[in-house]
């Protein structure tokens, strides 16, 4: 096992490999601010209950990811949401055949960083690394340190993108260990309106690691409704950023669904940077096995008359381990904020753990501020309910579980969505050693 | 009473202290001479210098504690004298009728002179000036249910087999930076133990009050409630003005063995700072209290409205099976004061419970912060923890925060936590204001509803207390 500084260390050879996007201005300030930080340990207060074992067991930053890939398996795994301009990176990079996205770039909508114009460079430099403190993200710093690739999805001035687009992140490596990073730039101009849905999924037994970023960008009146599926095979570990900014009225939306896994450890950063808008997250975080999940959740409430709902559900079971923490910064003058944040959970196994800490952080006096969290088991009066009403006890429990979590897949904003979660949570559900009885999903 | 006083300052003098001035007070600075000192003039038994300087040795190695959401310059603990006794004994005051008219005139100013509640019926005072106790009260009629409430100087000579068994047994010696160095130098405080399936026949209670400048306060409490027993322990604080900071950093331990109860309320009012945020005092306080046996139960009662910086976290170790433990906290903060309070729930037992309901008023520019901890360990089936946290803010220019950990390992337990923030609403005060109610006192009412869940915890006396003590820390806030 290596220490973090040696991993740390290993890291960086890496980083000083050349990028190919000499006009990128960021890969030098990454590396920069990553010779500065320390990898996190257990007395990071960020990282207080997620250790990085997972990856200091592994060497996955000796290889690079290539791989072949079985292409029709791969296609199983990605075409269920019908129609959607798709784009499947496979270890991190996209995998033209799996593909399909020609008429968003006929449009200029989606772009390779590759393929950027003078335009398109502009922006990426003006906005790529600025919706988060760089200093509390060492792993943006690993990610955004050897930029040789990414997708700059745009859209222009009041246009409403018809079609979904789908990101998909597929890991398979075969058992061998790999490196995957992967990052994407939304900008939504004034008016603009997307539906983004980011794929993270496995072939087989995968030993990735994988550090994804996201920064979103939306200007005055935008919308983004932003759909998230990490479903990847257990034995990987992922860091993934979204770092959001949101300019005045602008709307955004999360709905997640995330597996635990080895190590899987979300960031997600909300700046309200204009007044009057809107940010919604939802979402739900299952772990089985020796599995861990942490979800860090931070809402940045800069300006005034902007208000944010969260709502995140977690299901713990077996020897897992699952994390949460959500905090709601009210600066100083961000009056008339309504700021809102809930976080339930149902811990199944004596041998499961969860840590959670909703935070607020308040400065200015005429807000609405809440926030709750609860851990609890099935209810002993509803499965009496069902078992008196002739249900047994196996049954009973399995469908206050699926209860539990349906209440935040049904949310999601669309049906081939919600039908492919669905399908992800049976086969979620029917290894769980403690519900290893029936399951159905009917 | 008076008898006793002077019996225990005549003590100081057999063990050679001799003094002409007004106080005797150490040089500032800390290495294991001053620890010699005070434990000599303590006249200590040898295992208690060693315990003390055991507990320096740790500190030394131990750093200042960051994490706390509060800014204030470094304490500079070379610069602190720690030790001062009374002044001489021809000052000190021979009954409670010869306190310090300025803190009577605290009390007189809340309501409740000092010397009327001495004569209330069942409370025995312990009076604490600076660091060493001079006057215990009612101790016949303790001694007649068995009740051992003493000094704890006086307590390690009469009974070192308690002090021995329970000193640090709840919060070791280097347990934190703060409780390190009060172990290492604290200078008294109270010791009270309840014998079994004893009811102490009144609430005890103590009165702290800072009376030197650039004195360190280093109080150090023990309370043991053996099998079945009950106490009501009251702790009420106050200091006269103060230009300097001063740090106070206390220890309090209760052991609460099988069945037995405690509860231990505090009022804190100590100098917070004038009004540019000059001054006031630094209370850094390690409480815990351990729920030794089954069925024992804890109660912390805090209203904090006085200090500059306040950094403590009443706790309770729910060890036994179906044990209690509760948090009920008030804490105002107004003008440039700093707070960072909350409590910690350690669930070890089985069908342990706790509760804790904190009311965090924040004005003018002051900081206040709830920080707490749930835990609950795999054994510990059946668990329960109720948590309220609500914040409410006057003015714009301070802050309100919450800091919850909940770190759960039995899938038995149930656990909720809420927070909410809001403000003095304009309808509420329009409301009142509309009635002839002015805006100050429609300010303090509306405070006073939001504070009532906590107050009513509170023994009676203090309630009134507590309620005219926010009214007068209010002050200034509104309009």
């Amino acid at each position: 096992m290596m220490t973090p500084n040696e991993l740390k260390q290993q890291a960086q050879q890496r980083l000083q490999q050349q990028t190919s996007l000499e006009w990128l201005s960021l890969p030098a300030k990454a590396q920069a601010t990553f010779a500065e930080l320390d990898m996190p340990t257990r007395k990071t207060e960020a990282w207080k209950y997620t250790p990085l074992t997972a990856l200091l067991n592994n060497t996955y930053l000796e290889q690079t990811a290539e791989g072949a890939v079985d292409e029709s398996a791969a296609a199983d795994r990605v075409g269920q949401l019908g129609d959607v301009s798709r784009l499947v990176f496979v270890n991190g990079r996209l995998h033209p055949n799996l593909s399909s996205y020609s008429d968003l770039e006929n449009q200029g909508v989606i772009t390779l960083f590759s393929n950027a114009n003078d335009a398109q460079r502009e922006l990426i430099n003006a906005e790529l690394g600025t919706a988060f403190e760089p200093q509390q993200h060492v792993f943006a710093a690993l990610n955004y340190g050897s930029i040789d690739e990414g997708v700059l999805i745009q859209a222009p001035t009041d246009f409403k993108v018809q079609q979904p687009i789908q990101l998909v992140y597929l890991s398979t490596s075969e058992g061998q260990s790999a490196l995957a990073q992967s990052r994407v730039l939304v900008y939504g101009a004034a008016g603009s309106s997307l539906e983004l849905i980011e794929q993270y999924d496995s072939l087989g037994d995968t030993n990735v690691f994988h550090n994804h970023m996201t920064e979103i960008s939306l200007q005055a009146n935008a919308r983004l409704t932003h759909m998230r599926l990490q479903m990847e095979h257990e034995s990987l570990s992922h860091v993934n950023g979204l770092h959001v900014k949101l300019a005045d009225g602008s709307h955004y939306e999360q709905h997640a669904l995330a597996f635990g896994s080895a190590l899987k450890r979300n960031d997600i950063n909300v700046n309200f940077n204009g007044s009057n808008a809107y940010c919604r997250l939802n979402g739900v975080f299952l772990s089985k096995h020796k599995q861990h999940i942490d979800n860090h959740l931070n809402l940045e409430h800069g300006v005034p008359h902007c208000n944010s709902d969260t709502v995140y559900k977690g299901f713990i079971t077996d020897s897992s381990r699952a994390v949460f923490n959500g905090r709601i910064h009210i600066h100083k003058h961000a009056q008339k904020t309504e700021a809102h944040l809930n976080n339930k959970n149902l811990l199944l196994s004596k041998q499961a753990e969860l840590d959670t800490k909703p935070e607020l952080e308040i400065y200015a006096d005429d807000v609405k501020c809440s926030h709750g969290a609860s851990i609890g088991k099935l209810d002993d009066k509803s499965l009496f309910y069902f078992q008196s009403r002739g249900i047994d006890r196996a049954t009973a429990e399995a469908m206050l579980c699926l209860g539990f979590v349906n209440e935040m897949v049904e949310q999601f904003p669309n049906e081939a969505v919600i039908d492919l979660a669905r399908q992800r949570l049976a086969e979620f559900f029917n290894d769980v050693d403690k519900l290893n009885h029936l399951w159905t999903l009917e | 009473m008076s008898d006793e006083i002077e019996s225990l300052i005549r003590r100081e003098y057999q063990a050679g202290f001799i003094t002409n001035i007004e106080s005797e007070t150490l040089p500032p600075g800390l290495n294991e001479d001053v620890i010699r000192i005070i434990s000599g003039k303590k006249n200590e038994p040898e295992w208690m210098l060693e315990w003390r300087l055991e507990a320096y040795r740790k500190w030394r190695e131990m750093d200042v504690p960051q994490w706390a959401h509060l800014q204030h310059p470094p304490v500079d603990f070379d610069a602190i004298s720690y030790y001062s006794s009374p002044k001489s004994k021809d000052d000190a005051p021979k009954s409670l009728d010869e306190v310090d008219p300025e803190i009577l005139e605290t009390f007189e100013k809340l309501g409740i002179p000092l010397h009327e509640r001495a004569k209330l019926a069942g409370v025995a005072v312990d009076a604490v000036f600076d660091s060493v106790s001079i006057g215990t009260t009612y101790k016949d009629e303790l001694a007649k249910a068995g009740v051992i409430f003493c000094s704890i100087s006086e307590a390690v000579h009469e009974h070192p087999e308690l002090i021995r068994k329970y000193l640090g047994s709840v919060v070791p010696q280097q347990d934190n930076f703060y409780a390190a160095l009060n172990s290492a130098v604290f200078s008294d405080g109270s010791f009270v133990y309840i014998p079994k399936n004893t009811r102490c026949p009144m609430e005890l209670s103590t009165y702290f009050r800072i009376n030197e400048l650039n004195t360190g306060q280093f109080e150090r409490t023990l309370i043991v409630a053996d099998e079945g027993s009950y106490v009501s322990y009251l702790e009420g604080c106050t200091a006269p003005m103060r230009d300097e900071n001063q740090l106070h950093a206390a220890v309090v331990e209760l052991v609460a063995l099988g069945d037995a109860e405690i509860k231990y309320s505090t009022v804190q009012n100590w100098y917070p700072g004038d009004e540019n945020g000059k001054g006031g005092i630094y209370n850094f306080v390690t409480k815990r209290g351990v729920c030794d046996g089954a069925n024992s139960k804890i109660s912390w009662t805090q209203v904090e409205t006085g200090s500059a910086i306040t950094w403590k976290y009443p706790s309770v170790i729910l060890r036994g099976d179906n044990s209690i433990g509760e948090f009920y906290s008030v804490a105002l903060t107004n003008g440039y004061q700093q707070a960072d309070t909350g409590t910690k729930m350690i669930h070890m037992g089985k069908n342990t419970k706790s509760t804790i309901v904190s009311k965090g008023i924040s004005a003018g520019r002051s900081q206040n912060a709830y920080r707490g901890l749930v835990r609950i360990s795999p054994r510990a089936e059946g668990a329960r923890n109720y948590t309220q946290c609500d914040s409410l803010l006057i003015g714009d220019q301070c802050g309100a925060h919450t800091f919850p950990y909940i770190e759960n390992k039995n899938p038995d337990a149930i656990l909720e936590h809420e927070a909410t923030t809001s403000k003095v609403s304009d309808d509420q005060l329009f409301l009142c204001r509309q009635r002839g109610i002015d805006e100050e006192k429609a300010v303090s009412m509306i405070v006073n509803g939001f504070c009532k869940e906590v107050f009513k915890e509170l023994p009676m006396e203090f309630a009134v207390e507590a309620g005219k003590l926010l009214e007068v820390s209010l002050e200034g806030a509104v309009g």
